[in-house]
Order: structure tokens, then sequence, then C-alpha cells
């Protein structure tokens, strides 16, 4: 029993002077010649079995795990801070009480205030709930894809603002909230009453076409940047005949066939600016029931140019934020760069498709 | 050690970084020591990130008490097993030819060798005592001395030598037969 013992603390000995100290087995044979038959086979067996067993759980999985146990983590911990906070509301119940706020009380300070606040910070419940509201009240579908574009936008900058700030959780939600949005847009122009109109941009004149059109043109610099977008999107041929689809313009003082539309018509304030991207074009519905077919024609090539800028814009602003961003932040950042190509592709893809069928019809 | 206080105490304090580094420092070793003790790839991952979440969640009330953190962690690793195998259902397992290899530049054909390896190992492990099992599992998989292994098994450290020098012993005769 005792040259058990002393052979299993000349054994562990070894073991030590081999693992932690970078001797050899051989080396550690020469202090213990009397035990170099027992000890050696029984060290080679210890040592294939720590070597058989540097195995590694899968370098995604450690990432996720990692990312998503301090997501909880700081997750857990603004709960906690809520508790204290006098704005700690749920979105739903936020959502209702701002409905009537906003119906009766307009111009309401809160509102207001809230308008700029940011995914970090009290008001921003306040904020969602408006823009539901104002979802709500908007009735026609290019004005709701309009106003879509502008949450889009506010979503980019928000995700960029928390990026810097390693807010990581509301950067995941916010990205979340920008890929629904981008859906919900995309699904919009998809089923918009007169869809092809859209695409129907009289053909552009060099010296008329505002500078927004040729910047769309403009290849993105890095691999992860979308398609570079079709010409054809912001340089759609001549209207169609079929009347329901394009109808010419009739009036003095509209835009004339052959003219881009986007010319014709000033683009209206932004209401509230982006905080971190810069400004976005124009992208307010005008009051619904205006009824004017070219107005609404002038309407639908200002939303497709704002489309396409912010098909350039979005990427570019994740992109600059991930060169800032903390190593924590990338991950999330990199799928809202994802999100927001793969959304913008198909939208732009969808419109190509929808042009080339206006085409066809045409040759028709 | 030192080091190891002033780094508990920042991410007792949510210092993310702090919690970043004792996570990369321990991931792959709790890691090892799950998926010896329950032989399942895709079990250990998950239960290995529920230690680190049960870790850090409760990090504010960790007291060292003289051991490393890597000990508290192993404790809450060793829970988590036991309750892996008192809840076991009728689960499928994920062979463990699944289960990567740590090296990056090692070749095809000696990464099916430690496949295989990995395969008997765990097939040989699993016919030790508990014991033993448990302490192949702390000092190969989990990297931890004796002295550690002692004060988490609540033995003495000759009594873990022991259990070591029997152990490889008997992995020694039953490796060699297959």
């Amino acid at each position: 029993m005792k040259n058990n013992r002393e052979f299993a603390n000349i054994f562990d000995e070894c073991l030590e002077r081999i693992l932690t100290g970078g001797e050899t087995v051989e080396q550690c044979l020469v202090s213990y010649p009397e035990h170099a038959a027992e000890l050696e086979p029984l060290l080679q067996t210890a040592l294939n079995a720590k070597e058989t067993l540097e195995i590694a759980p899968r370098p995604e999985f450690r990432e996720r795990a990692r990312y998503q146990i301090l997501a909880e983590l700081r997750d857990i911990e603004e709960r906690k801070q809520r508790r204290f906070s006098l704005f700690g509301w749920q979105p739903r119940w936020a959502t209702a009480a701002i409905a009537v706020l906003v119906l009766l009380v307009a111009s309401s300070g809160t509102v207001a205030a809230a308008g700029n606040s940011m995914p970090d910070q009290p008001l921003y419940p306040v904020k969602l709930a408006t823009e539901r509201v104002r979802l709500v009240l908007i009735q026609s579908k290019l004005g709701k894809a309009e106003y879509y574009a502008e949450l889009v936008d506010k979503r980019v900058s928000e995700i960029v603002n928390m990026a810097e700030k390693g807010k990581l959780k509301q950067m995941e939600k916010t990205a979340e909230r920008m890929n629904n949005q981008l859906v919900a847009m995309a699904t919009l122009v998809r089923t918009e009453r007169g869809a092809p109109a859209v695409l129907t941009v009289p053909p552009a004149v060099p010296e008329a076409v505002p500078a927004p059109a040729e910047v769309t043109r403009e290849a993105p610099e890095t691999a992860v940047a979308p398609e570079e977008p079709k010409p054809s999107v912001m340089m759609a041929p001549p209207p169609p005949e079929d009347a329901t689809q394009a109808p010419p313009p009739t009036r003095a003082g509209e835009p004339q066939k052959g003219r881009p539309s986007i010319t014709a018509t000033p683009a209206k304030p932004v209401p509230e600016k982006a905080p971190v991207l810069a400004p976005a074009p124009a992208a307010v519905p005008g009051p619904e029931g205006e009824a004017d077919e070219d107005e609404t024609l002038d309407r639908r090539a200002r939303f497709k140019i704002i489309l396409a800028q912010n098909a350039r814009r979005h990427p570019e602003a994740l992109r600059a934020a991930l060169q800032r961003a903390p190593e924590l932040a990338r991950p999330a950042l990199l799928r809202a760069l994802e999100t927001s190509n793969i959304e913008y592709e198909k939208l732009l893809e969808f419109l190509e498709e929808l042009e080339e069928q206006a085409e066809k019809d045409d040759e028709d | 050690m030192q080091d190891e206080e002033s780094l508990v105490r920042r991410a007792k304090e949510h210092d993310e970084a702090a919690l970043t580094q004792l996570y990369e420092e321990n991931f792959d070793k709790i890691y090892r020591y799950i998926v010896l003790k329950i032989g399942d790839r895709t079990e250990a991952e998950d239960m290995t990130q529920q230690v680190f979440l049960k870790a850090f969640k409760a990090i504010s009330g960790y007291k060292s008490r003289g051991s490393p953190f890597s000990s508290w962690l192993f404790r809450i690793a060793r829970n988590q097993v036991v309750d892996y195998w008192r809840k076991k259902s009728k689960r499928a397992t994920v062979p463990l030819d699944e289960a990567r290899v740590g090296s990056s530049n090692s070749n095809p054909s000696s990464e099916a060798e430690r496949k295989m390896d990995i395969e008997n190992l765990v097939a040989a492990a699993k016919r030790l005592t508990s014991m033993q099992r448990e302490v192949v599992s702390l000092r190969f998989a989990g990297d931890l001395s004796v002295a550690q292994v002692a004060g988490l098994m609540g033995k003495s450290e000759g009594a873990i030598k022991a259990l070591q020098h029997s152990a490889v012993v008997s992995l020694r005769k039953m490796l060699a037969t297959g």
C-alpha cells in the first residue's frame, strides 16, 4: 500500500513536470530509473488521454453563446434599472396611452421630445408608439411605404448610435425592427395599386437629373456591399401607354413626358432629422385623399429615389459603424448590415422586374 | 492570483471585458470536462453555456476562499452534470465522431485517428469507477491541479493522486484490449 502511494506520488510528480514544466518523459524517467519500466507506459497513456481530450466546441457556438450570455446579463441589468425608472413602460400600454395622447393632444411636448429619443432612453417606447399611431392614420399603401422608408432611416441611425455606445441588446432589437419595417415596406410596394407606375419615371435628361440619382449608381466599396443598384431603376423607360399605369400629364405646369418628374416638385421637409445619417430626402406622405394622379406619380418617383438612396446610404452607415464599434457589437452589426443589403437588393430587384414587365407590356 | 482577484472584482461589477476574459479562459476546459462526463457534444455545448450563464448571474455573490475562479465554475458544472443524469430521459445523443478536434492544422487522417481515440477514451472512461472518472475528467479534460481536484471532491491530495494512478492503470488496460 505504501509502495502504491509512493508510486502514485512519483507518477503525479512526473506528470506535472511534463505538463507544466515542459520536461519530456525521458527526462522524468531518468529521475526514477527504478520505476522507469512501470512509469513510462502510464505516462504515455496519461499524455495520450490528455492530448485526445484537446477537443473544442464549435467556434460559432462559442461566439454565439458568449454573445447571448452577455446580452442576457445586460438585459437583467436594464430590467433592474427600469424598475426604478419613471418611464419603465410596456410597449402595449405605451401604445394605448400614446394613441390617446396623439389624437387628443397632437402637439404634446412628450411626444415631440420622444421623437429624437434613442433605444436606450426612457422615452423611446413613446417614440415607437407614436410611429405606430401615425402608421394607422396613413391610409394609402404608398403613404405607408414612404413612412416605412422614413422609419427604416431612423432605425439605421439608432443602430449606429447603439453600436457606438456598445448597447448590444438594444442594437439587436432595433436591427430586428429595421428588418421588419423593410419587409413591411417591400410588401406595400409590391401590393400597392398601380405599382408599376413607381417604375415609369420618364427617361432622365442628363442636365435635369438630380444629384442623388447619380450617387445611386456608385458601386459600394466593400465585399459585403449590395449589388450596384441597377441604373434602370433610376432611369426607367418612358411610361407605358396604358393610362392605368402611368397617366400622362394633362395640365400646364405638370411634369412633361421626357422630363424626370423629380425636378418638377420640391422636396418636402423631413419632420425628424436622422441624428447620425445625412438628412434623408423627403418622404412625407401628403394628406390622404389628395387623389391627384400626377402628384401621386410624382410621389412615387420621389419614393423610388429615396429607396435607391437608402440602399446606398444605409449599408454605408452600418459599415462605418462596424469599423468604430467595439468587438462585441460586430456580430449584431454584421447581421443588420446583411439584412439591409438583402432587403434592399430584393426590393430593387423587384422594382427592376416590374420595370421589365412594363417594358414588355409597352412592346406588346 | 492577484490578477484573477482584480479580474473577478471587475466581473462582479458587470465589466464586460472582465466577464469575457473569464469566459475565454475557462469555456473550453468546462466544455471538455462535460463532454467526457456525458459523451454528447451538443448537450455539452448547451450545458457549458448554462454553466457560464448561472455563474455570471450569481457572480456578485462569489467568494474566492483561496480557490481559483475556475474551481467555482467546475463546481457549477459538476452540479449541472448531476442534474443532467438525473433528468435525462430518452434524448438521442450525438456521436462523438462529430466532435471538433482542437488542433486546426491536423491532417484528415490523424484527425480521424484522434476522433477514434476520443470515442475509445470516452467508452473506457465510462468503465472507470465514478471517482476515477471524476478525477480523469477534472485533471485531463479540465486541466485542474491535484490540489484543485482535491478541493472540489472534498478529498486529500494523496487520495486524488491514488485515484489518478489507478484510473490511468485501468485506462491503459482497457485501451490496450479495445
